[in-house]
């Protein structure tokens, strides 16, 4: 979607346009945009401020503005004391804000994120957050794509949910989640004895119900699939227990997006 | 943030330019492969010109071809003395001392080599003095002193080929120039096939078709296929001049490098090669001929490389058969440089501005290969095939200058147009 909204692929049918122009045969309207592409791979020979401010030259900037420039939105995402580090020397999340910097550059209109959470900590998750609600508070506007449902509720309410290229949601979060609450999610445990396990978490209110196909392994059934997930570390932890995988098993995006397809046809 | 301003079409255009060659340029410094490649055409170079110098500081044997420092009748005084002085060879109570008893027997080495080439004229026509005098003897006649029949007595004519481009005919009286001087005319022959042999084939050819096609087959293709190309795209710049910008930081890079390769070259050329003052500054024209066709050549090559990795993510092998095709263009080039199939390569093109600056420079090479094939009725002297094979006389037949600006013309309108399949070819590729 993105791909086609910056020119890098041609639309099989209808057309795109990127403010009245479509990308596909002017890059005239990239003046206004920045771009943050979902590869990981980067120049890892050019230090952070070469990366930004080389490519702040091709909007036109002289060699002295575009380094201004560059330091001045490596300063935004809070990278200026390793300007000067080769980007490939950068962890994860270094990498991913040196990118957004880099589509910071010209100042633009609207901003284009493409999965900028992927891969990366927690830390740089919500250092990366900030810097996206920043923009937004700067009046840009800023367009985020994840499959990470989570994460996107804390940037922004309002969401589309796309699924094969069809149109499945549109609109507040909370109204979408609302629907999403209807689905049950399941957490499973493996861990030295399921049964004592399952005693001590049966107590919490977001949990429903709960099985054991064998002696070590625990089914969680929640409605509150986030909040449960938060709290289940220190569950864990007050009561001793040793538990060796956590996963949810029907949690895949697939699963999620059919119910929503299935339930808004 | 404060106010830029806004750069009109053309700065906007040169300062683009000048971020995504330079960009490029730092790339491949960055990268081990590049210095490699440089290295290697280095150090072919290198070899090369080890041979050349090995030839140059070499003893060629001086060959006297008409027997005129032997004694046969051990009398001291040398064939071609006894010959001056009409004394019998084979009678050792026959010799110039009796006649006269001052006049005393030579060193027979300056007998050797003592009718060297007096040709200087490039026209047709009469040239060769007979140096040692055995040619108007009074024992021979009038027709042997003039077997080739042109009314003067003792010279060789020259006529110029009117089928073979530029090569002659020689017709000799008899013993006239039959001792040349072979060493002399082995190192100067030779210089001149190297200068030759290492520009056209060595820089023009193989540094010309080998650098771009490890370094510039993949300018694009790499950027496509690793992802990285997403930023560039991602910027306010129209893919054709993504294309051209990157080649030129390329260019910047090959540029200089056949520079300095060539600049080494014609020093080392200069300085070794057979000449009266210390450095041979009458090879700098062919020299710069040869820096102009490998700039232009490097430029077409780069283009089409890059073209071609654009096409098909395995563009190399694409090119391969292409360099396969060259390689049969420049033999062909050094055999028959008016073949009408030269009109459809490259290297062509650039072989024509060599020898087209040769021409210019070494204007009498057509008569040197002639003298030496001919060797005084003793050829070929050493290095006289040599010059034959690298010399070709500029294939288009409008002379030497009118030369050099077609195949100029000509090999900018290559470039050109395979920037133009290039940037058509990269416009219509969706990158993942």
């Amino acid at each position: 979607m993105f791909k086609l909204l910056m020119g890098k692929l041609r639309p099989s049918a209808g057309e795109v346009k990127l403010f009245g122009v479509d990308p596909w045969k002017n890059p005239a309207p990239y003046a206004n945009v920045g771009f943050v592409p979902e590869h990981e791979k980067m120049h890892d020979w050019m230090t952070a401020l070469e990366f930004v401010s080389t490519f702040a030259r091709l909007h036109g900037m002289t060699r002295k503005e575009a380094e201004v420039e560059a330091i001045r939105v490596l300063d935004f995402v809070g990278l200026s004391d390793v300007a000067n580090k080769e980007i490939g020397r950068f962890s994860k999340g270094m990498r991913q804000r040196t990118k957004i910097a880099h589509a910071l550059v010209n100042d633009p209109e609207l901003i284009i994120l493409d999965e900028p959470l992927q891969g990366c900590d927690p830390l740089a998750r919500t250092t990366i957050m900030n810097v996206i609600r920043e923009l937004g508070k700067l009046g840009r506007t800023v367009l985020v794509s994840s499959h990470i449902l989570n994460e996107i509720e804390r940037i922004t309410e309002q969401i589309v949910i796309l699924h094969q290229g069809k149109l499945v949601a549109l609109g507040n979060l909370h109204a979408i989640r609302e629907r999403l609450d209807q689905i049950p999610h399941t957490i499973r445990l493996i861990g030295d004895d399921a049964r004592a396990l399952a005693r001590d978490i049966l107590g919490h209110p977001a949990v429903f119900g709960v099985s054991f196909p064998n002696e070590t392994e625990l089914l969680i059934q929640t409605y509150d699939f986030g909040q449960l997930h938060a709290e289940l570390p220190r569950l864990i932890v007050e009561n001793n227990h040793k538990v060796s995988v956590i996963d949810n098993p029907d949690d895949d995006l697939e699963s999620l997006l059919h119910y929503l397809a299935g339930g808004n046809a | 943030m404060a106010e830029r301003q806004l750069p009109s079409l053309w700065s906007g255009m040169d300062r683009k330019a000048l971020a995504i060659a330079e960009f490029t340029l730092r790339q491949q410094r960055k990268r081990l492969s590049t210095w490699v490649v440089l290295l290697v055409g280095f150090a072919a170079m290198a070899v090369l010109t080890m041979f050349y110098i090995d030839a140059m500081t070499r003893d060629y044997e001086a060959i006297d071809n008409d027997g005129d420092s032997y004694d046969w009748d051990n009398d001291g005084y040398p064939n071609g003395q006894e010959f001056l002085y009409g004394t019998d060879i084979f009678d050792d109570n026959s010799h110039p001392g009796l006649l006269d008893a001052s006049i005393l027997p030579d060193d027979p080495s300056l007998w050797i080599n003592e009718d060297d080439f007096d040709w200087d004229a490039l026209e047709a026509g009469s040239v060769g003095v007979d140096d040692n005098g055995d040619c108007d003897t009074a024992d021979r006649t009038p027709s042997q002193k003039d077997a080739n029949r042109n009314g003067i007595p003792c010279d060789i004519v020259l006529r110029l080929d009117p089928y073979g481009q530029g090569t002659y005919t020689i017709l000799s009286d008899g013993n006239v120039d039959e001792d040349p001087d072979d060493e002399a005319y082995a190192l100067e022959s030779i210089h001149r096939s190297f200068v030759l042999a290492i520009g056209k084939l060595g820089v023009v050819f193989l540094i010309g078709i080998f650098v771009p096609l490890f370094m510039a087959t993949g300018l694009i293709r790499n950027e496509m296929s690793s992802g990285t190309m997403h930023f560039m795209l991602a910027k306010p710049i129209a893919r054709s001049e993504v294309f051209l910008y990157r080649l030129l930081g390329f260019y910047a890079l090959a540029w200089v490098y056949l520079t300095v390769l060539i600049a080494l070259l014609a020093i080392v050329a200069g300085l070794m090669g057979p000449s009266d003052g210390f450095f041979r500054f009458g090879d700098l024209g062919v020299w710069m001929s040869v820096w102009l066709a490998s700039i232009m050549a490097i430029t077409v090559y780069g283009m089409l490389f890059c073209t071609l990795g654009v096409m098909w993510k395995h563009g190399m092998v694409l090119a391969l058969p292409i360099a396969a095709w060259e390689l049969g263009m420049v033999l062909t080039t050094l055999g028959a440089p008016d073949a009408a199939i030269l009109r459809f390569s490259v290297i062509g093109w650039a072989m024509n501005i060599v020898d087209a600056g040769a021409a210019l420079a070494w204007q009498d090479t057509p008569l040197l290969i002639q003298m030496g094939l001919w060797g005084g009725g003793n050829g070929p002297l050493t290095g006289a095939d040599a010059l034959n094979v690298f010399w070709s006389t500029p294939g288009l037949g409008i002379g030497a200058l009118g030369t050099i600006v077609v195949s100029m013309l000509v090999l900018l309108f290559q470039a050109a147009a395979c920037w133009l399949l290039g940037s058509v070819l990269f416009k219509s590729k969706e990158i993942e």
